[in-house]
């Protein structure tokens, strides 16, 4: 069970005050994950937040930029507020990355929190802001850092990309019992083949 | 009209702040600082430092950043209304964008130790400033995902299939009949991508 101690340990949360956590933790639901747990999935519509408070999670978004993880998500981290603030889709895809527990906060709590101005409500739209400027950044870095022009195509992979895709293309057929057809539908991600296939 | 009402004026117009009364328009107005700009003129610097955000009230700006080959992104135009600057004041770090004057523009300013002393003071508004800080940034990480996508989506290749090993038959795998030339027109993707192209260069 969470408890005040384990939130009061959690560095994103140290402004709050005791009460304020206690306030926190009656308003949301304990939620266990499980490694490779979807918590949000992208394109789905938003009906709670989380805080994580043991674990780590992998958030990833398949975009033009290809499927990208765009952040590991540490203890004291929101998560899928987004979708809560602008009632979009999901933007990005949340696994758990190893066991752990997270509070939820259902759409009815995060809007009255958002729509309150105690000082547990400041606090927390504090702690929102800072976390919507954050991956802010991190996407305009993306962004920088991205090709102005598309990859060719028609290049002919260098040798050494190649040896690399293939030494994992066997190791990863052999384990999943896959022939070369069927690895087609795959998703192959350049920058994290020498890393080994993702699932 | 005095300098005063004048002011008061100006932040009614903009709509974040249009249903407040005249009492917590001057709160407002006590916080703020007013900077009128010349078209060109620079209003926050790439990578300088700085702790205020801004409302715009006359005029309009162009937000931009520079990419790693040198050349200026403009990210997105700002006009009446509009927020800027309030990633550096709430979140301390250096400015993420260039941001310019178009035309002659006056915005009002909130430092950041403004912005803490209103949370004490009157966390009503505090509260609005903040929430509309959330709003924007919301808003403007959607649009820069959407501009990425929208920009670096490659024309000949479709986006990579969702699909989970087992689950293949769902794509077109029947279009694949014996080794594609290397400048197929439409190239496949995934890994039978990647071996039309081996093949092609062996």
């Amino acid at each position: 069970m969470i408890t005040l101690a384990d939130l009061r340990a959690l560095q994103p949360l140290r402004e709050y005050t005791d009460a304020e956590l206690e306030m926190l933790l009656g308003a949301a639901t304990e939620r266990a994950l499980r490694p490779g747990q979807v918590v949000c999935r992208q394109g789905d519509l938003g009906r709670s937040c989380y805080l994580l408070v043991q674990g780590s999670l992998e958030v990833r978004r398949e975009s033009g930029l290809g499927n990208q993880v765009v952040s590991t998500m540490r203890p004291g981290s929101l998560v899928g507020q987004i979708a809560l603030v602008d009632r979009w889709p999901r933007g990005a895809t949340v696994r758990a990355l190893q066991d752990g527990v997270m509070l939820e906060l259902t759409r009815d709590v995060f809007e009255r929190l958002l729509a309150a101005c105690s000082p547990l409500a400041l606090r927390f739209q504090h702690q929102l802001a800072i976390t919507g400027i954050r991956h802010y950044r991190d996407a305009l870095r993306r962004l920088a850092a991205a090709p102005r022009e598309a990859p060719n195509l028609d290049e002919r992979p260098s040798r050494d990309s190649l040896v690399g895709v293939l030494s994992v293309v066997q190791a990863s057929s052999t384990e999943w019992g896959l022939s070369v057809e069927e690895l087609d539908a795959v998703e192959f991600v350049a920058q994290e083949l020498p890393r080994g296939p993702k699932r | 009209m005095s300098t005063f009402v004048e002011h008061r004026e100006r932040l009614r117009r903009v709509p974040l702040l249009s249903k407040l009364g005249d009492r917590d328009l001057d709160t407002v107005r006590a916080c703020l600082r007013w900077k009128t700009l010349d078209p060109g003129q620079v209003l926050f610097r790439e990578r300088e430092a700085g702790d205020t955000m801004v409302l715009v009230t006359e005029g309009s700006l162009v937000v931009s950043v520079l990419h790693t080959d040198g050349t200026e992104v403009e990210l997105a135009q700002a006009g009446v209304g509009q927020l800027l600057g309030e990633m550096a004041c709430l979140d301390p770090s250096p400015r993420s964008a260039t941001v310019m004057a178009l035309e002659p523009t006056v915005v009002a300013e909130l430092s950041r130790d403004a912005l803490t002393a209103m949370r004490s003071a009157a966390p009503a508004l505090a509260s609005l400033f903040i929430g509309e800080v959330i709003r924007v940034v919301t808003q403007r990480l959607r649009e820069l995902e959407a501009k990425v996508d929208q920009e670096l989506q490659t024309p000949t290749e479709e986006p990579p299939p969702k699909a989970v090993p087992g689950s293949a038959a769902s794509k077109g795998t029947s279009s694949a009949t014996g080794p594609a030339p290397a400048l197929a027109a439409t190239p496949r993707a995934g890994f039978l991508g990647w071996i039309d192209r081996l093949r092609g260069a062996g």
